[in-house]
């Protein structure tokens, strides 16, 4: 299952090539973005002192139809944890080892567990 | 399946304490079993699997909630459904969700796991009051139990794993449902709720979005599961609704001792509105029904109970949340229910001025 790159949302005409994640409160906004319209928009959130979380994300345009870059177990595709932020099984977390970790950065501002395990 | 025991799960009872403003207190769980894929990635098959592994987990759970059962979702007669939303067991992802989906109850209505909502597995209690440690504990001691036989997915560093990046971790989300209705009208709201954001919870409307919220019932709960453990998260959150409590207690002694008649003007209106309509809309019923709770718990009402007054205001919410939700679903039909069980269950209540 190919995963095509979606058009800009600012421009509406250039196809998006990279995601601008900002994190406000409790919500994650994503904004789908070309180079262009990403580097003004960086430009307008620092200015209005807006708190993007430095997280621009390139989304990696072969890795949709790439086997190597999918899960073995669920079929979930890189570009769909960067762009949905939704892991689809258990193994996809150390599938994508470095990328997950930073969209739980991203979601989360920590990515060290400090709570229970389970007991067997 | 006769869902409880009760016609009205044990947290809308109002006899916790605090319930006067803290309607009630959830721990949630987000669990995942590490074999499968998550639910929306799952086949239908695995879906069955899922439910089964659960079904044979269960019974050491008897021990603290007796009589506790396991039901398909899509075996639900539509009237179960809509009570066990009403009665927060429940979300309504899970009610429209169809087959391969369950749901797992105890007969006080404070236990409930969702099976293949958004995760494998939602566990959750709901009890009445600002009881943050208890809800915690009674959620903590099921999650062992079910851990003794279900291969939950898990790693060292991100904790338990799951099916959105928001809740890897610990999984917990605690929360109180809070009825600020006296801070809006002292008008302390929007300057305490972003005190609160500031201590590191989210507090937002039960219905509705932000501080426009319907019926003044708002949602104390953690930000993240990650970077904190569990007793952390519990106390955050126990600690900024106690603060909200506090101030919610300062503004009802205000409105008590500087607008006492106005407050017994509009809950003699509300009340008159709520007993003579033949059609509520919900956002009219979340405001006429706040400011009788409001005046209830301030000793203005006869024959008005805190539970009443819960079921009316909290009790609501899902069905009115499900019919907007379905978007082009008219509601003047619900609305003439809506007033009719309105109508019935306040017949006999009337102001006290005191
Ligand atoms: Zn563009
Ligand atoms: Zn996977």
């Amino acid at each position: 299952m190919a995963v095509e790159n979606p058009i800009c949302e600012c421009c509406s005409i250039r196809p998006a090539k990279l995601v601008v994640v900002r994190r406000r409160r409790d919500d994650t906004y994503r904004t789908f973005v070309c180079c262009e319209c990403a580097e003004e928009l960086t430009r307008v959130y620092v200015k209005n002192g807006l708190d993007l979380d430095g997280m621009v994300l390139g989304m990696d345009r072969g890795a949709g139809s790439d086997t190597a870059y999918s899960c073995r177990l669920c079929g979930t595709t890189l570009a769909d944890i960067v762009v949905g932020g939704r892991p689809g099984c258990c193994a996809c977390y150390g599938k994508f080892g470095g990328e997950i970790e930073n969209a739980i950065k991203v979601a989360q501002g920590h990515t060290l567990h400090m709570g229970k395990t389970p007991e067997r | 399946m006769n869902p409880l025991e009760s016609n009205i799960p044990d947290w809308l009872k109002g006899d916790g304490p605090d319930s006067d403003v803290v309607i009630s207190t959830r721990a949630r769980l987000a669990r995942s079993l590490a074999e499968f894929p998550f639910p929306s990635r799952a086949s239908g098959e695995d879906l069955t699997m899922i439910v089964s592994e659960v079904r044979q987990a269960l019974s050491g759970l008897a021990e603290k909630f007796p009589g506790i059962e396991l039901a398909s979702v899509d075996k639900l007669s539509d009237e179960v459904k809509s009570f066990l939303l009403d009665a927060h067991l429940a979300s309504v992802e899970q009610i429209i969700g169809g087959k391969g989906r369950a749901i797992v109850l105890e007969p006080r209505g404070r236990l409930s796991i969702m099976i293949n909502e958004e995760d494998h597995l939602r566990l959750q209690i709901i009890l009445s009051g600002l009881v943050c440690e208890e809800a915690w504990e009674m959620v903590d001691w099921a999650d062992d139990v079910l851990a003794q036989k279900l291969a939950y997915g898990f790693s060292n560093t991100y904790g338990y794993l799951t099916a959105s990046l928001s809740n890897v971790g610990t999984g917990l989300r605690v929360s109180a449902m809070m009825h600020l209705a006296a801070m809006r009208l002292t008008r302390k709201l929007n300057e305490q709720l972003r005190a609160a954001y500031d201590l590191g919870v989210s507090v937002r409307g039960v219905f509705g979005e932000g501080t426009q919220s319907f019926g003044d019932l708002f949602q104390v709960s953690n930000e993240v599961t990650l970077g904190l453990n569990e007793r952390e998260i519990v106390e955050r959150v126990r600690s900024v609704t106690a603060y909200l409590l506090a101030q919610e207690r300062l503004a009802r002694k205000e409105l008590l001792s500087r607008h006492r008649t106005s407050i017994l003007n509009d809950a003699a209106k509300s009340l008159k509105t709520l007993q003579t309509s033949m059609r509520v809309a919900p956002q009219q019923a979340f405001t006429l029904m706040s400011s009788l709770r409001l005046a209830t718990a301030l000793g203005f009402v006869e024959n008005g109970s805190g539970a009443l007054m819960n079921e009316l205001l909290a009790g609501m919410r899902a069905s009115t949340e499900l019919s907007m939700r379905v978007g082009s679903r008219d509601d003047t039909g619900a609305g003439i229910e809506r007033a009719k069980l309105l109508r019935n269950k306040l017949r006999s209540l009337y102001i006290n001025e005191g």
